[in-house]
């Protein structure tokens, strides 16, 4: 992950305090008005660099909630879960990458858009150990106004930027590069690979209950950390979000061994807009590029 | 099949996997054997119900299980038993092939097709050109190299 100095001045101009007390006053009324019956979202943790999340049931207790900075968690995971589900309506406290998390949700018919109020916070990146996260170079999401959200909190413009971004930049260099190098980097990059599966635990968008990594009759991928379920692993993974992934990267913060998962996802996230015109969770409407096709669909490849 | 020898390039004989629709290309390559139209013996043939049954876990599976070359073969568009199967294939496939691109494996071992029952010559012609292709490149040796376990 890598610093972008002008991103962090930028920073400086946010009022934190007052997207904070925002957030807190909108929850308030949400709850007492019983429109929610839960709000999700930030809450201060041991360090204040990493907050954690907080489920806020009771009117009395909004002021748990904090924004600042450092909120990069999604926590449109939480939608999904069983728990969380048998409590709707809820509210959600989402940046703009977030809110396409939920989008997606809809979209694949996880949960319903009645049921959940977004709160839609504008963001100007969000840090992780002092740097901001390289996923926030070039987001098209700052203010969540063009996304399907209930409530904008803050007005951060997104910026039209024009220079490529370091994600782009890593991308071009490996493609750049011959097959047999690009399978030698990520056969390093898998290699080391633990087969936690903190990538998937963290998705919105893994929300199978039984996941092919799981399955043993018949066994797809060697559950063993080794070169070959490795590869599998991450190729599986990869593919089953083309078309789903919002690239929030949540999976390659989470990844203890610093994958790049975000390279894998951040290519195939181009090559679906460039193939389908599609861009994940932007849209209500749209379906996923590969629950349905197009009679003129590209077939150069095919003989 | 004895990996040591296989391994060698000179005698390399490739070893392709071709999962294929049971209502086109099956019944290509039955015609291509009722023609008594010679084509590599390399191929190994898996019939599938359609193209949109064949999951990508096939083809990688394929390649864990020591296939140089992966021929994926179905319907010709509009021609789908099921109306649309081979639509959605075409879909993921392309984006199958991509990703498999730009994690270095080349697109030559990886050759998708559309083959109708009528077309037996071009069934024979398809696996030949595969197996030509998958033969220059030699065998899979990067993905046998995976290892199941790290010690090994």
């Amino acid at each position: 992950m890598t610093t972008n100095s002008n991103q962090s001045n930028q920073n400086a101009n946010i009022n934190y305090n007052d997207l904070q007390s925002e957030i807190r006053h909108l929850a308030k009324d949400l709850l007492e008005s019983k429109k929610v019956r839960i709000v999700i979202g930030y809450g201060s943790g041991p360090l204040n660099s990493k907050p954690v999340p907080v489920f806020i049931t009771d009117a009395n207790d909004v002021d748990r909630l904090v924004y600042n900075e450092f909120c990069f968690n999604n926590l449109s995971i939480y939608l999904t879960k069983a728990e969380i589900k048998a409590k709707a309506p809820w509210a959600i406290v989402v940046k703009g990458c977030d809110a396409r998390s939920v989008i997606g949700l809809v979209v694949e018919n996880q949960i319903k858009r009645d049921d959940v109020f977004t709160i839609g916070v504008s963001c100007n990146g969000v840090k992780l150990e002092g740097n901001t996260l390289s996923k926030c170079d070039t987001c098209a999401v700052k203010n969540p106004s063009n996304i399907n959200v209930n409530k904008v909190i803050g007005n951060i413009k997104t910026a039209s930027s024009t220079s490529a971004s370091t994600l782009d930049k890593e991308l071009e260099q490996l493609n750049k590069m011959s097959a047999e190098e690009r399978f030698q980097f990520w056969k390093n990059e898998f290699d080391r690979c633990i087969r936690c599966y903190g990538c998937r635990q963290i998705c919105p968008h893994c929300f199978c209950n039984n996941c092919i990594a799981e399955k043993s009759a018949p066994q797809w991928i060697s559950t063993t950390p080794g070169s070959r379920g490795n590869f599998a692993w991450n190729a599986i993974r990869a593919f089953h979000l083309v078309g789903r992934c919002v690239e929030c990267m949540e999976c390659s913060r989470a990844c203890p061994m610093g994958i790049r998962l975000d390279l894998l996802n951040h290519y195939l996230a181009q090559e679906v807009r460039d193939s389908y015109n599609f861009v994940a969770g932007m849209d209500l409407e749209q379906k996923p590029p590969l629950t349905t096709y197009n009679l003129k669909d590209n077939q150069d490849f095919i003989k | 099949m004895n990996n040591t020898t296989n391994n060698k390039k000179e005698n390399f004989e490739p070893r392709i996997i071709a999962f294929v629709c049971q209502w086109c290309t099956y019944t290509g390559a039955d015609l291509a054997g009722t023609s008594r139209i010679q084509y590599a013996p390399n191929v190994r043939i898996i019939k599938l119900p359609c193209t949109g049954r064949i999951d990508v876990h096939f083809i990688l599976k394929a390649f864990e299980q020591g296939a140089d070359g992966v021929i994926v073969s179905g319907c010709h568009p509009g021609d789908c038993h099921y109306t649309s199967g081979n639509y959605y294939a075409r879909r993921r496939f392309e984006m199958f092939k991509k990703m498999m691109g730009f994690l270095g494996i080349d697109d030559k071992r990886l050759q998708f097709a559309w083959v109708s029952a009528a077309e037996g010559r071009k069934w024979g012609t398809l696996v030949d050109e595969v197996t030509n292709n998958v033969r220059a490149l030699g065998p899979f040796e990067d993905y046998k190299s995976l290892k199941i376990f790290q010690a090994e």
